[in-house]
């Protein structure tokens, strides 16, 4: 099971085991992450699933998509790194994959 | 004042309301005083004598000329100036903005942008309304006191029949049954199939289904101010997810917006459908969908005075949003690109099977 680690802006650490096929916001809500709110359930519209992801996983994950990238409009803590977490499918490649929590959420 | 896409071809009025008087009307923030000429077209000027600025609409039609109700000031149907009282001499170049008009489906559209762009070929046509087999109804104009826009909202969203229309355009089956998109020039489709269920109140009525049905909405949004709801029925054993359409029962509800002003719309509907109904029947068929639209008017006027009283609080996003996102940066695209897009003639896509 691949491992995602979650850091809340406080430094907080929370390690979550992924089911691979689901998405990086689902792993988060199985396992009560806070800060990751997924208000549309995954459907790419409301931003509250934001994560900035670490500069060394950047490349693996990739860039966001273009209806992503609209939807991020509403991400009060944009930056580069910036992805829905709803639009990140877990893999094993993923394992120890590091993703910071916003502060706040759309 | 809101922006507004203005190249494209906005519903006004109804074509059996504009005769040989002044009527007066507003759209996109702008008042409008049409009138019907001698020829059978549609002059459209904007209300306003450029004198005093008193309404031409409170003035009189002499023959094919607008004459101001102050001090007789006289307008032809493009605009111009054809006389001054009491001024010696031809008149001087004093013109009053006219708007392009052309006429489909029942209905006078206006042309609010660079008149060298309006091409009547581009005004929207659905050609069921037009064919032997089907049958069109003229409703109403339903003033709604919301943004033309959230109307367009209600417009994407096939899910809200399921708790608003529960008399008439919908029924609990649905309720869980997601909703699907995709956005295509400057359309979006919004739609979903609900199958082996009951049939909805409007078709349980005239439809004379005995058992479970297969149904289906399709939300055509055509930016920024049509909506094409086609929705139907057929009995599960007809094969309606395969295409078939010969032994169902299909209305297309179309909706003609008149985007009057940032808080107010008006909804011109009408219905056509692919089954013979006497003129008592398409009468009731009338009332149904005046009770739901009704209900939906309801919802966004009392929403509208929310927004107002709430104004700038978030609203939460849920999945059934998706469609009224993608409207709305549509229509934020069409207005940004306003001066360069051309109108291409809106239409409903004829859908492949479900």
């Amino acid at each position: 099971m691949p491992k995602i680690i979650f850091r809340a802006a406080d430094g907080n650490e929370h390690h979550v085991d992924a089911e691979a096929g689901d998405s990086v916001m689902q792993a988060a809500i199985a396992n009560d992450v806070p800060g990751i709110i997924a208000e549309c359930g995954g459907s790419c519209i409301c931003s509250t699933c934001h994560v900035l992801v670490e500069a060394q996983w950047a490349a693996k994950v990739g860039p966001p998509g273009e209806e992503e990238d609209l939807t991020m409009e509403f991400a009060p803590e944009r930056a580069e790194n910036s992805r829905l977490s709803c639009q990140i499918p877990v893999t094993e490649e993923l394992d120890g994959l590091v993703v910071q929590v916003p502060s706040e959420q759309a | 004042m809101a922006v507004y896409v203005t190249n494209t071809w906005y519903p006004l009025t109804w074509s059996r309301d504009v005769g040989p008087e002044l009527s007066k009307h507003r759209i996109l923030e702008r008042d409008v005083v049409v009138y019907r000429k001698a020829d059978g077209s549609v002059a459209a000027l904007e209300d306003l004598c450029p004198h005093r600025f008193l309404p031409l609409s409170m003035g009189s039609l002499k023959g094919e000329n607008v004459q101001c109700g102050y001090h007789g000031m006289t307008f032809d149907g493009a605009g111009r100036c054809v006389r001054i009282p009491g001024q010696a001499g031809p008149p001087p170049v004093i013109s009053v903005p006219s708007f392009p008009t052309t006429e489909n489906m029942g209905l006078v559209w206006i042309w609010m942008g660079d008149p060298a762009k309006a091409d009547p070929a581009t005004v929207f046509d659905l050609p069921q309304y037009h064919s032997a087999g089907w049958s069109a109804v003229e409703g109403d104009a339903l003033r709604i006191e919301a943004n033309y826009l959230n109307l367009a909202d209600n417009l994407c969203d096939p899910a809200h029949v399921s708790f608003v229309h529960l008399s008439t355009l919908g029924n609990a089956a649905s309720e869980d049954i997601p909703v699907q998109h995709e956005t295509y020039q400057e359309t979006v489709l919004t739609w979903r199939w609900i199958l082996d269920a009951p049939p909805i109140p409007l078709f349980a009525k005239y439809g004379h289904f005995t058992g479970n049905v297969d149904r289906w909405h399709y939300y055509h949004y055509l930016a920024p101010s049509i909506a094409i709801i086609d929705f139907g029925t057929a009995d599960v054993t007809a094969g309606a997810t395969n295409g078939n359409r010969e032994d169902c029962m299909q209305i297309f509800a179309c909706h003609f917006i008149t985007p009057v002003d940032e808080h107010t719309s008006i909804d011109h509907w009408l219905h056509v459908k692919n089954f013979a109904a006497d003129e008592e029947t398409n009468k009731r068929l009338s009332d149904d969908f005046r009770v739901a639209f009704a209900e939906d008017k309801a919802v966004l006027e009392a929403i509208e005075v929310n927004e107002q009283v709430h104004a700038g609080r978030r609203k939460a996003r849920i999945a059934i949003d998706a469609a009224p996102t993608k409207m709305r940066r549509l229509v934020d695209r069409m207005i940004a690109g306003d001066g360069e897009r051309v109108n291409h003639a809106p239409r409903v896509r004829v859908l492949e099977p479900a």
